[in-house]
């Protein structure tokens, strides 16, 4: 992994049409600015688990299957 | 009333003031904007999200507080303005709101997102995936977690 030092206010790019501007920082978070042309999707990593956890859960379940759960969640 | 083909309910009746309306989708399901939260007795206490376009798809969820009775919500600004919610609004889940969490069912497993719970404004009827702000929970929060409130306590919900 490439690791860059960066102050609030600077910036780097990547390729020729994204740019990350380092925004602000506080002691538990930085806010970045990114410029990107609008077919680069841009989010956070939380989202592309939650994507991937959506297309994962979104398969069938028998409901035979359905009901064993919801009997086990009732009787705790 | 109108009238859908759900994914393991057949065909079921709903009041057009029953839909909940996702105006951004959810993550890899953005197309997805009309959906209705269904509560069968015997299958309490389990909510289906089933989507008004496609019938295959319907996401079996919980809500959040059977899982975890001290859950607790975290949502960025862009989220609960998706929802409709004022500014100053509090959001109240079991009073002005519902937060499901999606379930993930395989032979190994089950699992709930807690990361991203679908939370709904019961008076907007406007729904979204609030993926927090911040990773306090899983996406993958097994089940059964000892920390949820008994079935019988947990708010019913959606409507």
């Amino acid at each position: 992994m490439l690791l860059v030092r960066r102050r609030a206010g600077e910036s780097i790019r990547i390729g020729e049409e994204i740019e990350i501007q380092i925004t602000e920082i506080t002691p538990t978070r930085v806010t970045l600015g990114i410029l990107a042309p609008r077919e680069v999707p841009v989010v956070r990593s939380e989202v592309r688990l939650t994507r991937d956890q959506n297309r994962a859960a979104a398969g069938p379940a028998s409901l035979e299957s359905l009901a064993k759960l919801a009997g086990a969640l009732r009787l705790r | 009333m109108a009238r859908c083909v759900t994914r393991y309910f057949g065909e079921t009746e709903y009041e057009e003031s029953a839909i909940l309306r996702f105006p951004a989708g959810l993550p890899g399901f953005e197309g997805e904007r009309e959906f209705l939260a269904i509560e069968q007795p015997e299958q309490r206490p389990l909510v289906f999200l089933q989507s008004l376009s496609t019938p295959e798809l319907c996401f079996v969820t919980l809500p959040v507080f059977a899982i975890d009775r001290n859950y607790r919500l975290e949502i960025t600004e862009a989220d609960r303005e998706l929802a409709g919610f004022r500014p100053n609004e509090e959001i109240r889940i079991g009073e002005n709101a519902a937060c499901l969490a999606i379930l993930t069912i395989e032979e190994s497993g089950v699992t709930a997102n807690l990361l991203g719970p679908v939370v709904i404004n019961l008076t907007t009827r406007l729904a979204v995936q609030a993926v927090a702000p911040q990773i306090s929970y899983s996406h993958r929060t097994p089940l059964p977690f000892e920390g949820g409130a008994r079935a019988g306590e947990a708010p019913g919900c959606c409507s």
